[in-house]
């Protein structure tokens, strides 16, 4: 009965008792272990674990003193008001993402919707490459913004160099993943008109007997319809964005290198080129001051 | 009783009759496979007598000797992409071979492998620098004035800029499967190359990577050049000849070394976007390079069904070099038969060693070549070997009785009435 009748303690109260008794916890055990106490007890060779053990203590120390500050009713408001404002935070992050999921859905829907239209041969005038085209898109308007967020501090310089590389990589993936999806296209309508030409066959009862010849026929097929993809214009666009992706990737990786290479007693690619450009400029020069002078 | 509409019967016959010999031919395939292969490619012995940097000269004397030899050296200048191992694959059908029992004394350039040092190396640097250097030390040591020089593919393309910068030095010049007119949209690369940044390509890479080279020749025809070649090996793998011949051709095609940065940079700028050779507006090491220099004779041939350098590409530069003495010469083949496949074999080189002949007998001395130019018959033939006419089946056998001075009266008339007409 006593229980019911104290008073139900509020949340702000529960966490100040909270923090008040992890305070004594964490002063009990600041105050060092039992045994050799003083300087004079303890032996001299563990000076390092003595400095250590002082590093410890003050980090206790100061952890105590934010955990009591934190544990007045003031400052718990003031937490709380703080994480008040988390679910607003999480939900632009994640506003991002649901649009893009719901975009992918959208591209979903519409391509099962287009698997019944009929495929035309030799053409590759409407390309289905919605859904790895929105993929691109969501990555480059939506989660792009996140990898050129503005760093700061000591490391703020290889910070943007790693994540300029990581976007690179992920530009690169996208475009690979159009290039890839574009070369596989020709298989598939290949395959698609080997089994319209069976049929025809079939029912023509003009199908081969040799297995061979059904090789050649797809074999053929098949190259005539890489001959016509390699012919169009989207065929080339993809193809020299692939190739510019996978340069820009590297060049972003080969900064981070070259960063990296710095700090050790090894030349760089970069020192090495200025090199090389001065052996040829030099050897040019001799060459042409040689040959001025008959001996070349 | 009707025929069935689906031969099934006939169909597993088959099938069973191919498993059968699949079986037996992996048998025998395993046997070949693990026996001594002779796969070695450039076994024609060599000299090197000449060295630059990464640069080699080979010298390859003549089998033979007899009064009927030229006298003038054949330089040949093989491209920047892939080696001039090429034109000496295997003994029997070497290009290489069959100049030396011509008695015709071949040198041939061997650009090596260019490494990050070689980025900066220009067409100039390869033109007026490595080329140049060697045309003179031919000439120093076969104490003559004037050299032949053959370029193939790009090499073929440096020839005629060496060939229009230093006409002096060149008595004949021989193109074969040689880019010079870069607007045709005939074969994929000069589509694909159009779409081509070279500066971030270098800027990335320092040199353009051979294996980045080879990706894309193979994506100019995957079906054929990714799966069709390797379902071929697999029905002949039975076949010691077959299977030492093609492991010879996989060595050479992916032997493929860096092309150094800025020549690759200019050669696509300025050739396959700009097409500026062809309209002798390219500038090479600060001249320009006029094409009606080219005054010496000119023998260009090509292949019909090549796709990376298509009729389309090749045949223009008779028609705009200065020389009064041009032949097109088109090959029923592709880019590669035309020095390896057992046909060409004997159309390539003996059509060469006879083009050379011919024009070897005029020898003269450099002070007196542009004065009888001047009076020379306009020879400007686009001829196919695989239709030859009567004319040249007659100028082949008198040229092997000794007539040639007689045949070229004959040639020289006939075509200047098709000129004329």
């Amino acid at each position: 009965m006593d229980n019911q009748e104290r008073p139900i303690p509020d949340q702000q109260t529960l966490i100040s008792e909270w923090m008040k008794m992890a305070n004594q916890l964490w002063a009990k055990s600041g105050s060092g272990p039992a045994g050799p106490s003083s300087e004079e007890d303890a032996p001299p060779k563990k000076e390092n674990a003595r400095v250590l053990q002082d590093a410890f203590l003050s980090t206790i120390k100061s952890f105590t003193a934010i955990s009591t500050a934190l544990s007045e009713p003031s400052a718990v408001d003031a937490v709380f008001r703080g994480t008040a404002t988390l679910p607003d935070i999480t939900s632009n992050f994640l506003q991002s993402g649901m649009q893009a999921f719901l975009t992918l859905q959208h591209q979903a829907f519409e391509k099962v919707n287009s698997l019944n239209e009929r495929s035309e041969p030799y053409s590759f005038d409407n390309l289905d490459q919605e859904t790895l085209q929105s993929w691109s898109n969501i990555y480059k308007k939506e989660i792009r913004r996140y990898f050129n967020i503005p760093q700061l501090g000591l490391n703020r310089y290889h910070q943007e160099r790693v994540n300029n590389a990581l976007d690179k990589y992920n530009l690169f993936s996208s475009c690979l993943a159009e290039f890839l999806q574009l070369i596989q296209m020709p298989f598939e309508k290949t395959n698609k008109m080997m089994h319209e030409k069976i049929e025809t066959l079939t029912k023509k009862g003009n199908l081969p007997a040799d297995s061979r010849e059904y090789y050649r026929m797809w074999v053929k097929t098949l190259e005539g319809h890489f001959m016509t993809l390699f012919q169009s214009s989207e065929y080339n666009e993809t193809f020299s964005n692939t190739l510019a992706a996978l340069e820009d990737y590297l060049g972003a990786r080969n900064d981070i290198i070259q960063d990296m290479l710095q700090t050790y007693p090894i030349p760089t690619n970069k020192e090495m080129d200025d090199l090389y450009k001065e052996v040829y400029l030099l050897k040019k020069k001799v060459r042409k001051l040689e040959k001025a002078n008959g001996k070349g | 009783m009707d025929k069935p509409v689906i031969p099934v019967d006939l169909i597993m016959k088959h099938l069973a009759q191919e498993a059968e010999n699949a079986h037996v031919r992996a048998k025998k395939a395993s046997d070949i496979l693990l026996s001594n292969l002779d796969t070695e490619i450039a076994s024609t012995p060599y000299d090197v007598v000449y060295e630059e940097d990464r640069v080699k000269l080979k010298h390859y004397s003549p089998t033979r000797t007899s009064p009927d030899d030229m006298k003038t050296p054949l330089l040949v200048v093989y491209a920047l992409i892939n080696r001039e191992t090429m034109l000496d694959l295997q003994p029997e059908r070497s290009v290489v071979k069959s100049f030396q029992e011509s008695g015709i004394n071949l040198y041939m350039v061997d650009w090596g492998y260019p490494t990050g040092k070689d980025k900066f190396l220009t067409i100039d640097d390869h033109v007026n620098g490595y080329m140049d250097n060697i045309v003179d030390f031919i000439l120093k040591r076969e104490k003559v004035e004037q050299i032949n020089l053959m370029g193939i593919c790009m090499g073929g393309t440096f020839s005629i800029i060496y060939a229009a910068l230093h006409p002096q030095k060149i008595k004949n010049l021989v193109t074969t499967v040689c880019p010079t007119n870069f607007d045709t949209d005939q074969g994929l690369l000069h589509i694909w190359l159009k779409w081509m940044d070279p500066d971030k390509v270098i800027n990335t890479f320092g040199n353009m990577p051979g294996d980045l080279m080879n990706l894309g020749f193979l994506l100019l025809n995957p079906a054929r050049l990714m799966i069709d070649k390797y379902v071929g090996f697999l029905e002949n793998m039975d076949n010691k000849a077959f299977v030492e011949n093609f492991i010879r051709m996989e060595k050479w095609i992916f032997d493929s070394p860096d092309i150094p940065g800025e020549t690759f940079r200019q050669f696509v700028r300025d050739c396959y976007q700009k097409n500026l050779l062809i309209q002798s507006k390219l500038m090479v090491g600060g001249r320009r390079v006029d094409l009606r220099d080219i005054k010496m004779p000119l023998l260009n041939i090509y292949a019909q069904y090549d796709h990376l350098v298509p009729p389309g590409a090749a045949e223009k530069i008779t028609s705009v070099v200065g020389s009064k003495d041009t032949e097109n010469v088109c090959l029923d083949t592709g880019h590669i038969g035309i020095y390896v496949s057992s046909k060409t074999q004997k159309e390539f080189a003996p059509k060469i060693i006879r083009w050379l002949r011919e024009r070897d007998d005029r020898y003269e001395p450099a002070h007196q070549i542009s004065q009888n130019r001047r009076k020379s018959t306009r020879i400007r033939s686009t001829s196919s070997m695989k239709k030859k006419s009567s004319s040249t089946k007659r100028a082949e056998e008198m040229s092997h009785a000794g007539k040639r001075k007689l045949f070229l009266n004959i040639l020289q008339g006939e075509q200047g009435i098709r000129d004329h007409s």
